[in-house]
């Protein structure tokens, strides 16, 4: 007669229900429980699979893009004082850089105000730049909604420079036709045109011409609130 | 870019159950170098390798879930948010020695977390029928394991009920390969291959099973001839309603053994 292991299975079961792992740390009895578990598999979860995989992998590459780019990207202490000059953003720029300063459009977020000039801005602040920002001017500007996010979350105050180039697997404001200005990952860089993606999968990739003017500059560092802001 | 999928070993079972031997070795390296090929994959950020990654764990981590006693409503939604971690993680850090053990020890790790910030939140989310101490209680051990799967509550006084004090000691006197055997047969893994992972015959494995199982059901008649009748009555009716006979529900003596089917 077979013996019974009834004994041995509800302890088994107590035991895989706790967080004893030692049982997987077999490859073997991983492999097999993947072969099981497939072998399961009825067609209506296969599919429910396939759609949860596409989904996920798509959001997994962006979070993974965010990731490596948000490692490159520094953290710099947000210093931000009453600007000495009054006017319009492209006014206090030209004082802004004599002072080691940027000039801060709080008034304009990018990825919203569709039409505006960012140098049209009233601007009554500028951030202090931080040690190692060097050359060209610089701007610092708040980031609105969720297209950047895990990298950049709205709120968020930038710094961009104007000058650098613009090179793969950067992160730059641009303008994106009539509907004001964006901040996005730029995933790749032809001779005309550039193709800009946000980090969230939920909003699709789209390409915009190379002309002068269509990119304001490149994101340099992401300044932090509480490192001495005023 | 992504219309086929990434290439998968081949893992398909042994015949009859025995493809232990030098099968496995071959498997093994095939599983690995396969692993490797979606790791490089995953690391590149290419969609169709994270789409295989997901579609390979996704079923093992929703029957893992299942089993930790996730509830129904809330394991998709574990699983995703798992899935999403791990893929960003495994992108960033050395590649682990076995993809599939690093992938289901986290999760197994990650869900002890859910577990136990539900427990500290002071509210049950998981459901009765998935708490991992209730389908215990199915199993035939009732609110002791149900208490102890939810870990200390903050009104109650810690309670060692003849259940869990039972299951305990059992549990504390095996070892890592006897622990190993006892989750295998709860998955119920043919012994055959059992014997061919730990390395043994399978008439050792056998043996040492049927070793285990006697000493398991000495221990727990020793256990229960020490409490008292109303609770040795209790603990033995649920056990027998999990199947495991112990002849205790009447009368308990040592030389009454039997689990069912067979005596011990």
């Amino acid at each position: 007669m077979p013996e019974d292991n009834s004994l041995i299975r509800l302890l088994g079961q107590v035991l895989d229900a706790g967080e004893d792992c030692s049982a997987y740390g077999n490859e073997n009895f991983v492999a097999w429980l993947e072969r099981e578990v497939h072998g399961r598999i009825s067609d209506k979860d296969r599919a429910d699979g396939e759609r949860t995989a596409r989904q996920v992998a798509k959001r997994a590459q962006g979070r993974i893009r965010a990731a490596r780019v948000g490692d490159a990207l520094p953290l710099r202490p947000l210093s931000a004082r009453t600007a000495g000059v009054t006017g319009n953003a492209k006014q206090v720029a030209r004082v802004a850089s004599q002072d080691g300063c940027a000039p801060w459009v709080e008034s304009l977020a990018v990825a919203a105000g569709a039409g505006r000039e960012i140098w049209d801005e009233p601007c009554e602040r500028w951030v202090e730049l931080p040690d190692g920002a060097v050359g060209g001017e610089h701007l610092a500007l708040t980031v609105a909604g969720d297209s950047m996010t895990p990298c950049l979350q709205s709120g968020d105050v930038i710094l961009v420079n104007m000058h650098k180039p613009v090179a793969r697997d950067c992160i730059v404001v641009a303008r994106r036709g009539e509907d004001g200005y964006v901040v996005k990952h730029v995933t790749r860089c032809g001779k005309t045109a550039l193709e800009l993606s946000s980090f969230n999968s939920e909003y699709a990739p789209f390409t915009i011409e190379r002309v002068p003017g269509a990119v304001v500059g490149v994101v340099v560092a992401k300044l932090v609130r509480g490192g001495g802001a005023s | 870019m992504d219309g086929e999928g990434w290439p998968v070993a081949e893992v398909s079972a042994g015949a009859g159950g025995g493809g232990g031997g030098g099968g496995s070795g071959e498997r093994q390296r095939a599983q690995r170098d396969c692993d490797a090929d979606l790791l490089t994959g995953i690391r590149r950020n290419e969609l169709r390798a994270l789409r295989q990654f997901v579609q390979r764990f996704e079923p093992i981590l929703l029957d893992q879930a299942r089993r930790l006693g996730v509830s129904r409503s809330e394991r998709r939604t574990v699983v995703t948010g798992f899935l999403d971690d791990i893929l960003v993680r495994l992108a960033r850090t050395p590649a682990p020695r076995s993809l599939g053990s690093f992938v289901i020890t986290s999760f197994r790790n990650c869900v002890a977390d859910v577990h136990r910030e539900a427990a500290a939140q002071g509210h049950n989310s998981l459901s009765d029928e998935t708490d991992g101490g209730e389908r215990v209680v199915r199993a035939g051990c009732s609110e002791f394991m149900l208490r102890s799967a939810r870990g200390p509550d903050i009104e109650d006084e810690p309670s060692q009920t003849p259940g869990i004090a039972l299951m305990t000691a059992l549990l504390r006197g095996c070892s890592v390969q006897e622990k190993q055997l006892l989750v295998w047969s709860a998955h119920r893994v043919p012994l055959r291959e059992c014997a061919a992972w730990l390395g043994i015959s399978y008439d050792s494995a056998k043996q040492r099973l049927s070793r285990l199982r006697a000493r398991l059901v000495r221990e727990s008649i020793a256990y229960m001839a020490q409490l008292p009748a109303s609770d040795c009555a209790e603990l033995s009716r649920r056990l027998h309603i999990g199947g495991v006979e112990t002849g205790a529900h009447t009368t308990v003596t040592t030389d009454n053994v039997q689990t069912r089917g067979s005596a011990a």
